[in-house]
């Protein structure tokens, strides 16, 4: 689905933000990308959509150079970015516009999706609140069923209640030909749905691990107090004492602190 | 399904229909201020001015010159076109508009067609349209008032023959296109090299760009015609026919090939356009 070969990268007069950078992944599978602020995230989320030019190396995404912006390449796209802009119309009329650029558009997933998250087909979404217009735009781009999927900070401005809503339509609405990459710094809010998670740092890729390799490797436990904890990789102190991560040595299992387990990752306390 | 990824109709439809629903509004808007703003400009230069669209039944005054005003009026038509046309790719200053843009399942040469079809083709028709029926519209409402009557005015219907200057030449009409067409798709492509300020900054380039043709034309005055004082241009010594001189015709060639470059590069800006 996504291949990068030796991709180079860099903003003028700036470091280079991705020497030499290879990535190669598989549709079926929700992805989190993840990494510090400045870390290169949004640059290789615009890499992948076509919106930005590799300097060097190859970026193909379904076979499609993404930078070549085919059409085809483009109608298996569909990105919720951090950022947007909405024209002042109604839900029903954006929906009636851009939908049959879309080849694989649902309605009726659509529809499903505008009722679980509370929205009217008529409402005007420039009399919309932010938290409103994201879940529409998240609607819209999941009824498009199409190839990729790009998530860029889906859950920032949503609501406690949306979040979870947010969970459960997303699992519930992806394929095996899918492809869905979401890039967060609210990792709590998406760590159950994650199948896979890429942490990138300074342009390199630094943790590549599908949650059940993450479940078999590491445990993650929280205790008052490490007297008697021998092989700690990683610890933090926490309210009620310390958050630890252990080596799994007896085939047990613990749900993923993925906070714990980034913070981990870029203190290089695992690899 | 895959479809051809320089052009396809159907998409091209899909393309040009989203657009219009999602814009219908801000279309709406501008075309009937631009009705309304034209027509009240209209009826208060008829009214002011009278002269210059009436009747003159004294016979010295050549009947073909009658209505010669409108021509001035029309100045009017080609800065809302041009300012219609300016702002094709407005958006494209705002990272998250251009995203948007760039992203739509749609080729770039049907994201740069449509512009420029509906803003320069069907733009220029229906601003010509409009300054049309304002002209109408002005007559049928002055054409009563007490000051039309006491003075027996009578309103010259506006025709678009009226627009055609006095010389007639194949020659000169080419030239007039040419140069026409020049200002337009400059306006409409070159905002595509600038972030921010686009349409302010491609009317200023080309105020650069009609400077720096002058004084090329200043410094080829200087050579061909040693008469020639100070910032001034004189090539009318040069002639090629009885109405065209040799400024026409370079005039001409730079206007018409401009024209054609501009098109190609605008279009690779596009395709090669990134946030």
């Amino acid at each position: 689905m996504i291949e990068i070969k030796n991709l180079h990268f860099q903003y003028q007069k700036k470091q280079p933000l991705f020497d030499d950078f290879s990535l190669d992944i598989q549709p079926g599978s929700i992805i989190g990308l993840l990494g510090k602020n400045g870390a290169g995230k949004s640059t290789l989320l615009n890499l992948i959509a076509g919106l930005m030019m590799p300097q060097k190396g190859e970026l193909l995404v379904n076979g499609f150079k993404s930078f070549q912006r085919d059409p085809n390449f483009l109608a298996d796209l569909s990105m919720v970015p951090e950022d947007f802009s909405l024209p002042p119309v109604t839900i029903d009329w954006y929906v009636r516009a851009v939908s049959p650029l879309y080849p694989s558009f649902d309605h009726v997933k659509l529809d499903k999706i505008l009722e679980e998250f509370d929205l009217e087909r008529n409402s005007r979404l420039n009399q919309m609140s932010h938290g409103q217009r994201k879940k529409f735009i998240i609607a819209f781009t999941l009824a498009s069923n199409c190839k990729l999927i790009v998530l860029d900070e889906p859950t920032n401005g949503l609501d406690i209640p949306s979040k979870s809503q947010f969970r459960k339509i997303l699992v519930g609405s992806v394929t095996e030909e899918q492809l869905v990459i979401i890039s967060t710094h609210q990792v709590k809010d998406i760590d159950t749905i994650l199948d896979k998670v890429l942490v990138i740092d300074e342009g390199k890729l630094l943790f590549e691990k599908t949650m059940m390799e993450i479940n078999q490797k590491w445990f993650f436990d929280t205790v008052t107090s490490l007297k008697g904890i021998s092989d700690v990789l990683y610890q933090e102190s926490a309210t009620m004492g310390y958050k630890i991560i252990q080596p799994v040595t007896d085939g047990r299992e613990s749900p993923v602190d993925m906070e714990l387990l980034f913070n981990a990752i870029i203190h290089k306390s695992i690899q | 399904m895959k479809t051809n990824s320089f052009f396809d109709f159907n998409r091209f439809v899909l393309f040009a229909k989203q657009d219009l629903l999602l814009n219908k509004n801000k279309y709406l808007l501008i075309f009937s201020m631009f009705l309304l703003g034209l027509y009240t400009m209209i009826v208060f230069q008829m009214y002011e001015n009278p002269y210059g669209y009436v009747y003159h039944h004294e016979a010295v005054v050549n009947a073909a010159s009658e209505g010669w005003a409108y021509m001035n009026l029309f100045v009017m038509v080609l800065i809302g076109y041009a300012a219609f046309i300016g702002i094709s790719f407005s958006g494209m200053g705002s990272k998250v508009k251009c995203a948007n843009y760039l992203t739509i399942p749609a080729s770039t040469f049907e994201k740069y067609l449509f512009p420029f079809l509906f803003r320069m083709v069907f733009g220029l028709a229906l601003f010509t349209l409009i300054f049309w029926v304002d002209t109408r519209l002005a007559r049928l409402t002055l054409m009563n008032s007490p000051k039309f009557i006491l003075h027996d005015y009578t309103i010259v219907p506006f025709q678009f023959t009226m627009l055609k200057g006095t010389v007639s030449d194949l020659f000169i009409d080419f030239e007039r296109f040419f140069m026409l067409a020049f200002i337009g798709i400059y306006l409409f492509v070159v905002p595509l090299f600038f972030r921010k300020q686009a349409l302010v900054k491609t009317v200023v380039s080309f105020f650069v760009l009609i400077f720096l043709f002058f004084s090329i034309m200043v410094g080829l005055s200087h050579v061909f015609n040693p008469n020639v004082r100070g910032f001034n241009v004189d090539l009318d010594n040069i002639k090629i026919s009885d109405h065209i001189y040799i400024l026409d015709l370079l005039s001409l060639f730079l206007t018409s090939v401009s024209s054609i470059l501009l098109v190609f590069l605008g279009y690779f800006k596009l395709k090669e356009k990134q946030i």
